[in-house]
């Protein structure tokens, strides 16, 4: 790491970046915007327009790569009251109704500079004005305006620069973005700006996908040129990574550190060639010397994918990144093709913001809009079945997933997004269309989660057991202990704990996972929404692992009430598992090609499995065994116990630790107790 | 046949060649004042198994071992105060999977007819060498380790890869004089690929409490 960046890194982390910031008090516009009754594209153009304008250009010494915000709030553009509204009239919208959780189509915006979209906006506008398209005329004068004050802050930044005399700054941004970048450090300012804009227009959980194949050309022919050698290609793109983390904290999440800058690397190309490269191998090195949150690397990797690539990824776990996540082209992609994607488009994957996949610029699909708590189907399935048999606990419990999603796919029937023109720009076929990306892309496909996974798989294996098998209590009974927290019976709370659980390779637990998870997968088969879209179940959970731990009571399985489940897809909490290798093994029994969604694997690795060199290469083989046995997705976390403790009794001491919490990483410290008291909890192997 | 563990770990990182799944086996002659497996002491504590029962379980995950080169080791408690179960137990998985490789970790404290018996069987030995002489075996662990030394001689002339291991034990063997005689002890053999200097586990007290013992390494106080 050169001493520029060094600088750059520690100042960063120190939010040296604050100081530029103020407070901006967005009502007044909003008022304007109920008053004059303006359109939910006007207000979403107006609203851009106004932040920018609002934007202060500045620079933190020793940068080259411009932009940053100034201002902390991103004008609110509809009310309460006009939202709940809609929604009362039957409008159901995904979380905050703009577009997120998206990974944009940055490589044409980088590769032709946004003058030449402006050009394009201007010829279908003439068409549409001339065959009387008033919606898109509507659409295209708005998105020409949004990228006008993209230009106009560019613009002012280009000549703050000259004034500070900062001339590279000023050079780059003569270039970019209104014309194609030339070289990869050009490539680089581009994107940041790009991406930048998203989060000034609102959307957010702002992805920023496959970065080692769309700036490779520029790699290539800088290198090719002798402008740049893989020193100094590091070194810029570590200048870019560290701009990630400049703004995130102003960035909406659950969570600090939720904010979906997801990087993917690797795969395969739009041809079906290997595409892991040069970049690629730089963008690793790059974070493992980084050593921050942001970007959050995952990988795509396959049953041919060599040792030494998976070693690479896991010299950045070994760091406590809680990344790479590993995703599974022998499973997502015949996955996105059994949904309906193109061959080339499902071999262009990437993920949205956590996990859930995407094709960048094309889908407008919205992967996590809703979830089904197994946990919740099961316990509302044991009090509503007189079962003679096992079977019918099964059959009843299957009855009741199938009637919650059923519910869903009504629900989101008709889903309304509201517009991002930016976006829309820097999105394939919007201009073309002349709609707006919220309208629909190429793809409009709504992803589900499946909550508490392994709590439910434990909860009917140990209902087999304890009434079906050793006839310890009737159903009644146990239902009525799950209200009380088995008060009075611990040895049924005992049995229950001792029931066969999955995460051990045992059968008897990861079969009835197998059926679990087949069923899942297939309960929304034939189900469409009104834009033309599948629903797409998958094994992740984001939040709502919490959440929905607070909806039930204790389950079957011996978890006490108030205990939250498993992050994603992952053993059971305190639950004994013989190892990491049990849990893949368990884990990989499913047939996961239908539940692809997204969610991952998650499993703990005590700190000390690095303690030798060669450690590295064993938690890689670890990972590559998960992905030949066709596990869809991976992540690791390397904690140690008593670490987190201390982190929480004395958190200054701590500000570094990082830590995967579900679908991405974060500083340990900045999360609330519920998250950290999660991890804490999680099985360390 | 039947004998007692009182663990199986699988994916242990740091007991040979791969990643491995350690056997954990009731019962130690020896009484060292720093132990940090203090549960795998008493030879009637852990549990009854069998090696076909081990043996099933190591099965389980025999792909991912064979996979990535890694094997089976036998940890304790003193593997080889168990010599006969132990031999059955490596014939046993062997029968069922030849790929994968055998370790032992050892004090070497065994009949010279035992300690060969299992040793002859193994891929790789882990021989603790804790003193350079007897006086500290018998200050420090409560033997007469006449045979260790006796073994130790044995396995530097069977061409056996071995790594010593060395707990390093702050006052009691961390001096250089008695790191250097315990190199010179292991001099001269061409089948010691390494030699490993453990740091002393502080955390190690922590289980005497869940045993109702208490926990007295006698050097701690020596140190203040």
């Amino acid at each position: 790491m050169t001493d520029r960046i060094k600088s750059l890194l520690d100042r960063t982390f120190d939010k040296e970046q604050k100081k530029f910031r103020r407070d901006v008090d967005w009502t007044a516009l909003l008022e304007r915007f109920v008053a004059e009754g303006a359109s939910d594209i006007v207000r979403a153009r107006k609203g851009l327009e106004e932040m920018l304008k609002a934007e202060t250009p500045a620079f933190m010494d020793g940068e080259r790569i411009a932009f940053l915000r100034t201002v902390k709030q991103i004008p609110e553009l509809h009310t309460d009251e006009e939202m709940n509204a809609r929604r009362a009239a039957g409008v159901a919208f995904g979380e905050k109704g703009v577009i997120f959780n998206l990974t944009a189509d940055f490589a044409p915006a980088i590769r032709d500079g946004l003058g030449a979209r402006l050009d394009e906006i201007a010829a279908r506008l003439v068409a549409c004005r001339a065959s009387g398209d008033a919606e898109g005329v509507e659409f295209l004068e708005n998105a020409a305006l949004c990228v006008e004050a993209v230009l106009d802050l560019a613009g002012r930044y280009r000549k703050a620069a000259e004034e500070a005399g900062l001339a590279d700054i000023a050079a780059t941004l003569v270039q970019v973005p209104l014309n194609g970048a030339r070289t990869f450090h050009e490539a680089l300012q581009s994107l940041r700006i790009l991406h930048y804009a998203m989060w000034c227009e609102g959307e957010y959980h702002c992805g920023l996908g496959r970065i080692d194949q769309y700036l490779y050309p520029y790699y290539e022919a800088d290198v090719e040129a002798g402008r740049l050698t893989q020193e100094t290609a590091l070194e810029e793109l570590e200048e870019f990574f560290i701009a990630c983390n400049r703004d995130s904290d102003l960035y909406i999440g659950v969570q600090q550190g939720d904010n979906g800058q997801s990087v993917m690397l690797g795969g395969l190309t739009r041809d079906g060639n290997s595409a892991f490269n040069e970049l690629s191998r730089l963008c690793l090195k790059a974070c493992g010397e980084l050593k921050l949150v942001d970007p959050k690397i995952n990988m795509r990797v396959d049953k041919s994918t060599p040792l030494e690539i998976y070693r690479l990824g896991t010299e950045l776990t070994k760091e406590g990144l809680g990344f790479p996540q590993y995703a599974n082209d022998d499973v997502v992609i015949p996955a996105l093709l059994r949904w309906g994607y193109e061959l080339e488009d499902a071999r262009d994957y990437s993920v949205a913001a956590c996990w859930e996949f995407l094709i960048p610029g094309c889908g407008m699909d919205i992967n996590n809009i809703d979830a089904v708590s197994f946990v919740g189907a099961l316990d509302a399935a044991l009090r509503n079945v007189m079962p003679s048999s096992f079977d019918d606990v099964k059959r009843a419990f299957f009855e009741e997933i199938q009637r919650r999603a059923d519910a869903l796919v009504e629900k989101y029937r008709h889903v309304e997004i509201l517009p991002g023109p930016f976006v829309s720009v820097i999105s394939t076929g919007c201009i073309e269309n002349a709609r707006d990306l919220s309208k629909g892309g190429k793809y409009n496909n709504f992803g589900i989660h499946g909550t508490g996974l392994a709590v439910a798989v434990d909860s009917l294996a140990s209902v087999r057991e304890l009434v079906f098998e050793k006839r310890l209590v009737t159903l009644q009974e146990l239902v009525a202990l799950l209200d009380t927290d088995f008060a009075g019976r611990p040895d049924i709370l005992a049995a229950a704990k001792a029931a066969p659980k999955m995460g051990n390779a045992d059968s008897r637990a990861d079969d009835l996972a197998k059926e679990l998870v087949q069923f899942w997968g297939h309960a929304f088969d034939g189900k469409r929404n009104d834009r033309g879209g599948v629903f797409r179940p998958g094994t992740g959970s984001a939040m709502y692992y919490v959440w929905h731990a607070r909806e039930v009571p204790a389950s079957a399985d011996g978890r006490l009430k108030g205990q939250p489940f498993s992050a994603n897809y992952a053993p059971s909490l305190d639950v004994p598992v013989k190892g990491p290798v049990s849990v893949v093994k368990s884990f990989t029994e499913p047939d996961l090609v239908p539940v692809a969604n997204g969610g991952p694997l998650t499993i703990e690795i005590h700190d000390s499995a690095f303690l030798q060199p060669d450690g590295v290469d064993k938690v890689a083989q670890l990972v590559k065994y998960f992905i030949e046995r066709g596990g869809h997705q991976m992540q690791i976390n390397t904690i140690n116990r008593l670490t987190l403790l201390d982190a929480q009794a004395h958190p200054e001491l701590h500000r570094h630790l990082i830590v995967r919490v579900w679908g991405w990483s974060g500083y340990f410290i900045e999360l609330d107790k519920c998250y950290q008291d999660q991890i804490i909890k999680r099985v360390e192997l | 046949m039947t004998g007692r563990i009182f663990e199986i770990r699988e994916f242990t990182l740091q007991d040979g060649p791969g990643p491995r799944v350690t056997v954990f086996m009731q019962g130690c002659p020896l009484r060292c004042a720093w132990c940090h497996n203090p549960e795998g002491q008493e030879f009637a504590g852990g549990r009854e198994t069998t090696d076909s029962e081990i043996a099933d379980e190591v099965m389980r995950i025999a792909d991912f071992l064979v996979m990535s080169g890694g094997g089976v080791t036998l940890s304790g408690g003193e593997p080889l105060a168990q010599a006969d179960f132990a031999a059955a137990i490596i014939d046993q998985i062997r029968m069922r999977e030849p790929r994968l490789t055998h370790a032992v970790e050892t004090s070497g404290y065994a009949t010279p007819e035992d300690y060969r018996k299992v040793v002859s069987r193994l891929d790789l030995v882990y021989q603790d060498v804790k003193f350079p002489d007897l006086e500290g075996y018998r200050r420090w662990t409560g033997v007469d380790a006449a045979p260790v030394f006796e073994n130790i001689r044995w396995l530097k002339a069977s061409g056996l890869p071995f790594i010593a291991r060395v707990p390093c034990i702050p006052t009691v063997n961390d001096s250089r004089e008695t790191k250097d005689a315990i190199m010179r002890l292991l001099d001269g053999a061409d089948n010691l690929l390494d030699v490993e200097f453990l740091p002393y586990n502080p955390m190690a007290g922590a289980k005497y409490a869940r045993l109702g013992r208490k926990y007295e390494p006698r050097f701690v106080k020596l140190k203040s």
